[in-house]
Formats: structure tokens, sequence, C-alpha cells
């Protein structure tokens, strides 16, 4: 009776450690991390906001889109950290959404070697960056690609960036 | 005995295995069938949260300033106020609102009235549950110690921001951003519309912060966690915005295709602006 029990038990780890086995050939995402290089590359502007986005790889290639509202005059740092991608991911900013026909690209980061991308946009309005995920074959890949921006400041002078902390 | 003592592990290990696998696999198959309806549509797949930026309130507010905003003391949410909100929705709506009152005093030169007000925020956060986004004091130190250097003041308030932006996505709650944007939002609205010294850059400014109130709207829709209340709120920005839209202004605007057109109100369509941006900001410091 005792070793049935005891076979139960193993066997019921078994299955345990079976069952909470990623599924997916998932590539760990340390956001906080990446974001943290992404604002280090933004010096000297200041931090606005981030956008941490999953990417899940797909047998056809995808298409993501975020809207980016800019300030006219302003000026704008855009910070890219592909990092947590276990394949590239083109980064593209228009001019216009993607329901807009005859949009304009602004930046492509095809070519540009390197995980951490940015893009200083030399006039400022409402932008659209677009990520283009290639397609995968075989199994689901995933990672995460993460966007910091910065504004300036242009009536101030800035100094430290981490002298308040 | 001894191999009934198998069978039954046996049988055990058999609907175990079933069980569980069949519970790991679920989510699996409902992932799949949100693919195959991307892959259908060719277009993009279906993101975690919304699919747009909230710009920085202190980016706002520093617009405004820049654009001739003189500073009103009588404009902002007094901090009396604070203890007035006593429910979720009204205590993170206004953690938004004596955060765009902070960075104005800041832009402002108002020192105490800076202090106070970054103790009003950290009143509300760490109401909300927020307070590791001051650390343990070294920021509040750091901000009165600092007080009439401004690049370092900037910083600090940067640093809260940056702050609570990683404390909402580490608690999987980045949808509340939105709630706070929104108050922020308002707020600095408020005070841009009101001031008594309104030059054209700043009413320029002001329409241009119209352009985003569709993102807000769609922000507090997204919002996930359903004990706020925000019904009332989007009810009003979303008329706020049909209005806006409805402007022959803004409908000639939309018309004129060339690059270098500038969307320009009139007064009339400016005081109604003004108008419903007051009523909402007040239904939000009253609590």
């Amino acid at each position: 009776m005792k070793k049935s029990i005891y076979y139960s038990i193993i066997a019921i780890l078994a299955v345990v450690t079976f069952a909470f086995k990623p599924i997916s050939g998932d590539t760990s995402c340390d956001s906080k991390a990446l974001k943290k290089e992404g604002i280090t590359s933004l010096d000297p502007f200041y931090y606005s906001s981030s956008k941490v986005s999953t990417i899940t790889y797909d047998y056809r290639a995808q298409r993501k889109e975020i809207e980016v509202p800019l300030f006219k005059g302003e000026k704008y740092k855009m910070v890219f950290n592909k990092k947590g991608l276990p394949k590239d991911v083109i980064v593209e900013v228009y001019d216009k959404d993607k329901d807009h026909n005859g949009r304009t690209p602004i930046f492509t980061s095809e070519g540009k070697d390197g995980n951490i991308i940015s893009f200083e946009p030399e006039k400022s309005k409402k932008m659209y960056v677009n990520y283009i995920v290639p397609a995968s074959k075989g199994t689901d890949e995933t990672g995460c690609l993460v966007f910091v921006l910065g504004y300036q400041l242009t009536f101030i002078k800035k100094t430290d960036a981490d002298s308040a902390e | 005995m001894k191999n009934k003592n198998i069978k039954i592990s046996l049988f055990a290990f058999i609907l175990l295995t079933g069980g569980l696998y069949s519970c790991a696999e679920a989510p699996k198959q409902e992932e799949e069938a949100v693919v195959e309806e991307v892959i259908v549509e060719e277009t993009e797949s279906m993101d975690e949260d919304y699919s747009f930026m909230l710009p920085s309130p202190i980016q706002i507010a520093a617009i405004f300033s820049n654009a001739g905003l003189e500073f009103e003391a009588n404009l902002v949410n007094p901090v009396e106020n604070k203890s007035k909100y006593n429910t979720k929705t009204f205590k993170f709506l206004n953690f938004g609102v004596y955060s765009a009152d902070l960075a104005y005093a800041v832009l402002n030169d108002q020192q105490q009235m800076s202090i106070d007000y970054i103790n009003s925020v950290k009143t509300l956060a760490d109401e909300i549950g927020m307070p590791t986004i001051f650390g343990t004091g070294e920021l509040i130190k750091s901000f009165e110690k600092n007080i009439g250097n401004q690049d370092t003041i900037l910083n600090i308030l940067t640093t809260i921001k940056r702050r609570t932006d990683e404390y909402l996505a580490e608690n999987s709650e980045s949808s509340k951003e939105a709630v706070f944007f929104a108050g922020a939002w308002v707020e600095g609205m408020y005070i841009g519309a009101n001031a008594h010294t309104p030059s054209t850059n700043l009413t320029y400014r002001i329409t241009e912060q119209m352009t985003i109130v569709n993102n807000i709207v769609k922000g507090l829709e997204f919002q996930k966690d359903s004990s706020f209340d925000l019904e009332w709120l989007i009810k009003d920005l979303t008329t706020l915005q049909n209005t806006f839209n409805g402007f022959e202004s803004v409908k000639a605007y939309d018309a004129d295709k060339s690059s270098d057109a500038v969307l320009k109100l009139n007064d009339t369509e400016l005081a109604n602006i003004k108008e419903q941006i007051t009523t909402i900001r007040t239904k939000l410091v009253n609590g």
C-alpha cells in the first residue's frame, strides 16, 4: 500500500512538472531592465512614456502600429530596445496611419545595426510607429520590444539626468 | 494486492495526465483561434493593451507655460480638497489633477506651493497603494532641498512619472495610466483655458491638445479594473470630442489637405471648449 502511494506521488509530480513546462520557445523579457537601458539612451531628453509590446511570431508576417502624439515645435527622441526579441523586427515610422494610402515613411530601422535603435524626428506631429514582425516557421516564438519616448524642454538646460535619484 | 495498487496508481496517473494536460492546452487553443483571426484579416495582431502612447503631463504643462501661460494661484485645485476624495476613482483622477498642478507650480517657480503639491501627490499615491514611487522619502527630501533649482526639480517630477509607469507595469496595471492621465489632462486644459491672459500661442496649444481626447476616451474605455466609476467621465469627454469635431473650423481644417494648414478655433468655439472643460473639471475636483 505504501508503495502505491509512493508511485502515485511520483506520478503526480511527473505530471505537474510536465503540465507547467513552458509550451512555446518564449524568450525571457525583462521589460524593466530593457526599459531602463532605453531611458539611459534618451539622455539628454526627458522621459515621457514607454510601451512594451509583446511580439508573438506567426507563420505569416505581421504589422503592429502605435500612435504617438508629438506636439508641434517640440523636440523628441524615440528609442527602441530590441534585445528581448529572438528574431529581428523592423521598426518603421510613418506620418499617417496604416489606413491611409500614400503615407510617407519617415524612418526605418532596416540596415541599422545594434539592438538599441533611436530616432529624432525633424518635425513634430502625430506619428505612427510600425513593427514589422517577420514570418516564423515552426514553433511559437515570443519576445518583447520596448519603446521609450523622450522630449526636450526647450527652455530648460538639462544638467544631470540622474541627479534627482 | 500488489497488482491492484499498481493499477490504482496507473489509473491515477492517466486521469491526472489527461486532466492537467487538457487544462494546459486550453489557453493555447484559444491563442491559436486569435492568431487564425489575424491571418484572415492580414492586418495586425491584437495588442495586450491600447495601441497609442499618452504624452507626459509634465510636458503638456511645459508647453502651455512656454506658450505664455502665466501663473494664477486660484486656478489650481486646493490641497485641502484631497481629504474629500474617498473613492478609488477620485483618488486616481486627483492624483493626476495634483500632478498637473504640481508641474504648473514648479514651472512658475512657486516654491512653497510646489512643496505643498508634491506632498498632496504623495498622500494620494500612498492611499492608492503606490508609496514606492516616492522611495523611502528621499525623493521628497531631494525635492525640498533643490526647490530653487528648476531642472533638478523637473528631473524629480520625471522620476515620479517613470516610477509610476514602472509600478503599474510591474503590477499588470498599465491600463490605469489612462485614469491618472485623464485627471492631469483635464486640469492642464482647465488652467490653460481659464487663463486671464490668453495668447495666440496658448490658444493654438489648447486646440492642439484636443487631438488626443479620442485616445484618452479609448484608454478609459480599455480600463480593466471594473471597480472604477468612469462612465460619466467617458461620456463627458466623448461629448467634448464630438463638439470639437462638429466645429466649422475643425471641419474646414480636416477638408484642407495642404501640409501647412493650421487649425484655429474662433472665439465662440473656444468659449464652448472652455465651458465644457470647466464643467468636467468641477466634477473631478469636487469628488
